[in-house]
C-alpha cells in the first residue's frame, strides 16, 4: 500500500525525471520507510515526504517548462532569419487589417458600456494590440513553414 | 551552490555513496538542519550530475541483495566544493562575522 501511494506521488514530477530517478526514488522511499516503521515515526515520516513531494515536483516541472521553452527557442525551424521576418511582416499587414475589422464588427453586437478617458484608450488598445499580436505570430509560423518547405526542397 | 548540493558534495567527498546513504549522511552532518526527502535528493543529484560534480559509479548489490546505484565526486565536483568550502572560510575569517558569531 505505501508502494502505491508513493507511486502516486511520483506523478507529480515529470516524465524524464520519473524515467531516469524514479526506481532509484522508490527504493530510497522504501528504505526510508522501513526505517520510519521500525523506530514507529510512520505520521512523521509521511508528512515529510509529502512536504518534499509537493516542493520538489513543482520544481522540475519548471526545470522541464524552462528547458523545452529554451531548445524551442534554439529551434532550427523558427529561428528568426531576414526572408522569415520579411515573409512575416507581409503576412501580418492583410491578416491584421483582417483581424481588426472582424474584431470591430463583432464588438458592434456586444452591449456598450458608457466608458470614458483610459476605458476608451484600453478598448482601443485591445481592439489594435490583440489583432496585430494574433496576426504577427500566425504570420511569423506560416513564415517558418514556408521558409522549411523550401529549404527541404532545395535539399532534396 | 544551494545547502543541499553542498552537503551532498561533501558526503560524496568521502565516499562513494547510494542515494539513502548520502540522506543519511547529510542528515548526521548537517545535525538534521538539512533533511534531504527523495524528491530533494534526486533534484539535487540531477543538477550535480548534468554540471558534471559528481558521477554514476555503478550498481552494486547490498547485504539485503539488492541493488543500489552509487554515487562518486569527479574532480570538477572536488574542485567546485574546494572553491564553496574556501569561501565560507574567507568568510568566517572575517572579523565582522567573528563578532557576529561571538554573540549567538
Amino acid at each position: 500500500m505505501n508502494k502505491k501511494i508513493y507511486t502516486v506521488l511520483l506523478l507529480l514530477y515529470p516524465k524524464a525525471h520519473r524515467i531516469r530517478f524514479g526506481n532509484e526514488m522508490m527504493q530510497v522511499f522504501e528504505d526510508a520507510y522501513a526505517e520510519a516503521k521500525s523506530k514507529g515515526v510512520l505520521a512523521t515520516f509521511w508528512a515529510r515526504i509529502i512536504s518534499d513531494a509537493v516542493v520538489s515536483a513543482p520544481a522540475e516541472r519548471m526545470a522541464e517548462l524552462e528547458n523545452n521553452l529554451i531548445t524551442f527557442m534554439h529551434n532550427e525551424y523558427f529561428k528568426p532569419t531576414i526572408s522569415k521576418v520579411i515573409l512575416a511582416a507581409v503576412g501580418t499587414v492583410p491578416l491584421f487589417w483582417i483581424l481588426t475589422l472582424a474584431f470591430v464588427d463583432l464588438s458592434e453586437h456586444l452591449p456598450h458600456p458608457h466608458v470614458s478617458g483610459v476605458g476608451v484608450l484600453l478598448a482601443f488598445s485591445l481592439i489594435v494590440f490583440v489583432p496585430m499580436i494574433v496576426s504577427a505570430t500566425i504570420s511569423y509560423v506560416c513564415a517558418c513553414g514556408i521558409a522549411a518547405v523550401f529549404k527541404n526542397r532545395h535539399t532534396a | 551552490m544551494p545547502k543541499s548540493e553542498l552537503y551532498i558534495l561533501v558526503a560524496l567527498a568521502t565516499k562513494e555513496q547510494h542515494g539513502y546513504e548520502i540522506m543519511q549522511y547529510v542528515q548526521t552532518i548537517s545535525h538534521s538542519t538539512v533533511t534531504l526527502g527523495p524528491g530533494t535528493l534526486y533534484t539535487a543529484l540531477k543538477r550535480l550530475l548534468d554540471n558534471g560534480y559528481i558521477a554514476d559509479a555503478g550498481e552494486r548489490e547490498e547485504s539485503d541483495k539488492r541493488e543500489r546505484k552509487y554515487y562518486k565526486l569527479t574532480a570538477k565536483g572536488r574542485k567546485a566544493l574546494g572553491a564553496e568550502l574556501s569561501a565560507i572560510n574567507a568568510l568566517l575569517a572575517l572579523p565582522a562575522v567573528k563578532q557576529v558569531l561571538k554573540t549567538v
